[in-house]
């Protein structure tokens, strides 16, 4: 019993914790010196390291009996003082605890998905069918300069479970069904493509491509057959007024910019002619695009935790600031 | 010219360091411990020999200037410990005795006077050989440098018994401590005067720190990567990661110990005094105490001044300027792409970044290579798996994403992964190097439609 004591008592020393933040500061430091990348060490040893995750949890807990001594004391000196000095560092408590269950029990997974093609989390039961992207892009899409600028709309999809229920996920923030988080991470245009050859067809289905915003380009291939498809999405229109030039991007049914390669040799190169390009006897035809999204999924406890801590240290930064003007006038 | 500054440079610190150390140890009561000082000394003295006699790697010279910021790093890190003690708070429990037995702070002397001036001297003679060996083995680039190191160590001699006595009574341990991060801070440095301050290197480690946290927490809290958020959004988070926050949070990093020992030394009431039997007893104890406090805050607050001072004169916004040079052409030639090591106009192997760029299919293509400190060269497209490919500027051993403010270590580049530039395969002969068109354009053709994004986290 005394030695539990004394445990405690050490534990909930301010000493204690000093030491614990000390050894941190050098140890980072150290590594940040002479090995580079240390808060990424850090994260990976707080995973799976005890010599990191124990000294972690006594820290929060030898912070927790330290708030605790100090809300004590200061409850004495008067009760607003203690309640405003003590939310801040309730906040990096909770933080800090949110971090570590983050860091200790999340499950995460990416995955790329178009419309009528089901998700389904590695770690979870239910799959839910992806009805719908809402791109928020206009069909004709007007473009200054070839940027990102396409991106100032967030998509959104309808994810539908096997209740015949639909979930509205977005970019931000992220919807949370049953105990998994969902959110958009990117999208982009599915442009679908049927190869022929002498009236036979080879191959036809949609290729997830990064072309958007419209200038980038992509590659795919279509196996066995031994070609590299190149593609960028070409403007219908450009329009020019003094130095300024606009293209008009017509996103429904785009007009791409195509390139065609065997190995090192190039077999065509050029734009698409009402839909098509045509090489070696071989014709690649685009149908109609889709959207697809790739969706980043989360099961993890301690987003809550480590939402509730940002939102106390918002809250409890101002109400120190105010808690040391007060606790200084009561001392003089 | 540079011999003899970097020789008084050297001779300066030491001076420094050993009147007030000497002083300390006077006014204490421990003159015994200037012994292991100057064992200390000798062992440096000795590396220092062993140095000019054998040629370092670059590895090692690599190790040498981290080490100047190491040192500063741990010097702080013990005075802010002892800053704490000094208040009333005992943080070593029940080992504090052990740090009265003179056996302990004979090693801890001794092993602490080789750490601390090791680094600078090593790094400095390394220096003094190299402007020896390119004046043509000239013997008065020596002689210069031993002149300059050996005057004011003369100076501090003379001086040494009119000031230890009052000089004693501005420092106890802690405050000998941050006179030793003071020097570290502005004169730790091997190459002049003109790169000797540290304060930039401490802003862009922290500027790594509050990116990595502030990374890991949108991780965590699962807000997308920046190509889908709206512009003000990223804007605002962007703030984050910017200079000016690591500015502040450096400011308050190095100034926020000193100015709570500032104000517990001014501002805390004063102690009663136990067993004192008068009014006039007591006063003149207050008077002693109050005397005392004041004397020691004087080395804090000349540790805070340094720093504002040094800031605002511009040194701690060095770290905002970015080196971007104009990448220049190549151009394909059977396959390859060929990058002389040397040619009139650059040496690539200067540590400083080179770009080039190959125009391919009317997509030009940025290539960067970097000599990194361990010799090897790192080959890499300019750009990240990341963000969209606005490429890297170099500032002092990092390259920085210029998209998204990431600062790089130097020492990996070449690998894989985060925001780190897409290393590319290559072939470093004696003259040039050689690198595939194919494995450019692959890798190239994978940032543009952001592929290899699969691949992080």
């Amino acid at each position: 019993m005394n030695a539990a004591k004394k445990i405690v008592g050490v534990i909930s020393s301010k000493e204690f914790l000093l030491w614990l933040a000390g050894v941190w500061i050098f140890c980072y430091v150290t590594l940040a010196f002479f090995v580079g990348e240390a808060f990424g060490m850090f994260m990976v040893s707080l995973q799976k390291n005890l010599l990191v995750r124990v000294p972690y949890v006594l820290f929060i807990i030898g912070a927790i009996l330290n708030l605790i001594r100090v809300f004590q004391s200061r409850w004495q000196r008067g009760r607003a003082y203690a309640l405003l000095s003590v939310i801040l560092p309730l906040g990096v408590i909770v933080f800090l605890s949110g971090f570590l269950l983050s860091a200790s029990y999340r499950q995460a997974q990416w995955i790329q998905v178009r419309e009528g093609q089901t998700v389904r989390p590695f770690w979870s039961k239910s799959a839910f069918m992806l009805t719908n992207i809402k791109p928020v892009l206009k069909k004709e899409t007007l473009q200054a300069e070839e940027s990102g600028a396409i991106f100032d709309y967030e998509p959104k999809i309808t994810l539908g479970d096997w209740a015949g229920r639909s979930h509205e996920v977005g970019a931000f923030p992220p919807a949370k069904i049953g105990d998994t988080y969902f959110h958009i991470l990117n999208f982009g245009l599915a442009p679908g493509v049927r190869l022929e050859s002498e009236g036979r067809v080879l191959e036809e289905r949609y290729v997830m491509l990064r072309i958007l915003p419209p200038g980038w380009q992509d590659t795919f291939e279509l196996e066995p057959y031994p070609y590299r498809f190149s593609l960028r999405i070409a403007p219908d229109r450009i329009l020019q007024k003094g130095d300024e030039k606009l293209k008009l991007y017509n996103l429904d049914r785009p007009t791409y910019e195509v390139e065609v390669r065997r190995g090192d040799k190039a077999l065509f190169e050029g734009k698409t002619s009402e839909g098509r390009v045509v090489f070696e006897g071989a014709e690649l035809s685009f149908m109609k695009p889709t959207y697809w999204v790739l969706l980043d999924v989360a099961r993890d406890p301690g987003r809550p935790v480590l939402l509730w801590g940002i939102a106390i240290i918002s809250v409890g930064l101002p109400l120190w600031l105010v808690s040391l003007i007060s606790g200084k006038r009561k001392a003089d | 010219m540079d011999a003899a500054v970097i020789g008084l440079k050297e001779g300066l610190k030491l001076a420094m360091v050993w009147l007030v150390f000497y002083s300390y140890l006077y006014k204490s009561g421990k003159r015994e411990l200037i012994r292991p000082f100057y064992i200390g000394l000798a062992v440096a003295s000795l590396l220092v020999v062993f140095s000019f006699l054998t040629t370092p790697t670059l590895f090692v010279k690599g190790v040498i200037v981290k080490s100047i910021g190491y040192v500063f790093f741990l010097c702080f890190l013990a005075s802010v410990g002892a800053l704490y003690q000094s208040s009333g708070v005992n943080l070593f429990g029940p080992l504090r005795d052990l740090f009265t037995r003179s056996s302990v702070l004979w090693t801890v002397v001794a092993v602490s006077t080789v750490v601390y001036f090791c680094p600078d001297v090593v790094g400095s003679s390394m220096f003094i050989r190299d402007v020896y060996e390119m004046k043509g083995g000239h013997a008065a680039t020596y002689a210069s440098a031993v002149a300059g190191f050996i005057v004011p160590l003369v100076i501090a001699g003379l001086l040494l018994r009119k000031v230890r006595g009052r000089l004693g009574e501005f420092f106890g341990i802690a405050q000998l401590l941050l006179f030793l991060a003071v020097i570290k801070l502005i004169a730790g440095g091997v190459e002049g005067f003109a790169e000797l301050s540290l304060i930039p290197s401490v802003q862009r480690g922290v500027m790594k720190f509050v990116h990595d946290v502030v990374h890991q927490t949108l991780v965590f809290v699962m807000v997308p990567d920046h190509p889908l958020l709206k512009t003000t959004v990223w804007n605002f988070i962007g703030v984050f990661f910017g200079a000016n926050i690591a500015l502040l949070i450096t400011l308050t990093i190095l100034l926020l110990p000193p100015l709570m020992f500032l104000n517990h030394s001014l501002l805390d009431p004063l102690p009663e005094p136990s067993g004192a039997a008068s009014g006039a007893e007591r006063r003149a104890y207050k008077a002693a105490v109050r005397g005392d406090r004041r004397k020691k805050a004087v080395p804090a607050a000349i540790f805070v001044a340094v720093i504002l001072v040094f800031w605002f004169a511009g040194v701690g916004g060095e770290v905002s300027r970015l080196y971007n040079p104009t990448p220049k052409p190549v151009v394909e030639d059977k396959g390859l792409v060929v990058i002389p090591l040397t040619d009139p106009t650059m040496d690539i192997m200067d540590g400083s970044v080179h770009k080039f760029v190959l125009s391919r299919d009317g997509v030009d293509i940025r290539i960067m290579v970097l000599k990194k400190p361990d010799g090897k060269l790192a080959v890499m497209l300019d750009a990240c798996e990341i963000c969209s490919p606005e490429g890297y500027g170099q500032t002092e051993g990092h390259v920085v994403c210029i998209y998204c403010r990431t600062p790089i270590p130097v020492e990996t580049l070449g690998k894989p992964g985060g925001c780190n530039p897409i290393p590319l395969e290559a072939q470093v002969t004696d003259r040039d190097i050689r690198i595939s068109v194919s494995e450019i354009g692959s890798k190239w053709d994978k940032v543009i439609s952001g592929k290899t994004k699969e691949g992080i986290r």
